[in-house]
């Protein structure tokens, strides 16, 4: 009798342990997103901005893409280019994804920053990456919509006034929607990961 | 045009020779790199400081000859994601410490390239300190 019910405990056990495993292999985890997930998916600003070369870039034509975008400026020697190089990082890291991701900083320092100098600043970074500036009457609607904050700081820099700014990487998705921030000093690495699960969803 | 060697050969004596000079005990500075900037625009660079000695010190000065100024500079990111910079008069480093300067947070800032900073190249930075004096680093440009 003892023996039995020995013998009906592990059975039961073998069953629960198949069936967990089954679950695992038929139903995988959802990818958790390591930035900060915007759930539903929000309507993202669709911007137009003139470029150096006099062409527009709009947000809309890059529908299928996802597309990542930084608000920094010129002037700025270290959180933006931080942020450009790890946009670098995770070029090289989507590897054969990497076309179907854009990467595009927009000034938040128009009075400092032509298309021409925000141009000249990224490209140094990798010629594929979209610099943007324009008027500010132009940007200000963009910053309004993705709540960019910017304030001019007069710091008695020799680099004259300095710029306080959101930090943050705003991820656009293939549908055009919003759908992901990154903070600052997240890790190339996981915001690689994000991206690419992303490029894969489609 | 052949780019002469002569520059690079004299800074990486000069670097062995300062590398040579710094014995332990003293305050010292390590793990120096740059990152690379076109002339006209704006430079960082970055390093460790170690003060093994009993008593405090502080960085007073810094300069190069590679920019019309520099500064050092604190990058502080706030809860909400906003950014802003810094300038720091004078950076203390208490007895038996070390700190890091790492892209985010402390910083020298180099204001109006006069040259671009190359990938491969060293930009040379003089960092004056209160008590162990001036101290002339040799910064790789480029991410380690």
């Amino acid at each position: 009798m003892k023996q039995r019910t020995i013998y009906l405990i592990n059975i039961a056990a073998m069953l629960g342990l198949l069936i967990v495993v089954a679950v695992t292999v038929f139903f995988p985890q959802p990818y958790e997103y390591q930035g900060s997930l915007i759930e539903p998916p929000a309507d993202s600003y669709a911007f137009a901005l003139t470029k150096e070369d006099g062409t527009t870039y709009r947000l809309q034509d890059q529908q299928g893409k996802v597309v990542l975008i930084f608000f920094g400026y010129a002037n700025c020697p270290d959180v933006c280019p931080t942020t450009l190089s790890d946009f670098k990082k995770i070029q090289g890291q989507l590897a054969d994804q990497a076309d179907q991701v854009e990467f595009v900083f927009i000034t938040i320092d128009p009075e400092r920053d032509t298309p021409q100098d925000i141009e000249n600043y990224v490209s140094a970074f990798d010629p594929s990456f979209v610099g943007l500036s324009g008027s500010v009457e132009e940007l200000q609607s963009v910053w309004d919509g993705y709540f960019v904050y910017r304030a001019k700081v007069e710091s008695g820099s020799e680099a004259g006034y300095l710029m306080d700014h959101t930090a943050r990487v705003y991820v656009i998705d293939q549908q055009g929607n919003l759908r992901l921030t990154f903070p600052f000093g997240m890790e190339a690495d996981a915001m690689a990961a994000d991206i690419a699960q992303l490029v894969d969803q489609n | 045009m052949r780019r002469s060697i002569y520059p690079f050969t004299a800074s990486f004596v000069l670097t062995i020779i300062l590398v040579g000079c710094s014995s332990p005990g003293e305050l010292s500075i390590s793990q120096a790199w740059a990152r690379p900037a076109t002339a006209g625009n704006n430079g960082a660079v970055y390093f460790m400081v170690e003060n093994p000695t009993s008593q405090e010190d502080a960085l007073i000065n810094v300069r190069s000859r590679v920019a019309d100024a520099a500064e050092v500079h604190l990058s502080i990111v706030s809860e909400s994601g906003v950014v802003s910079m810094e300038p720091q008069e004078t950076v203390h480093f208490a007895p038996d410490s070390q700190v890091e300067f790492a892209p985010g947070g402390l910083h020298v800032m180099l204001i109006r390239l006069n040259q671009d900073l190359f990938e491969g190249d060293v930009v040379e930075l003089i960092l004056e300190f209160e008590r162990a004096g001036e101290i002339e680093i040799m910064a790789p440009i480029g991410e380690p």
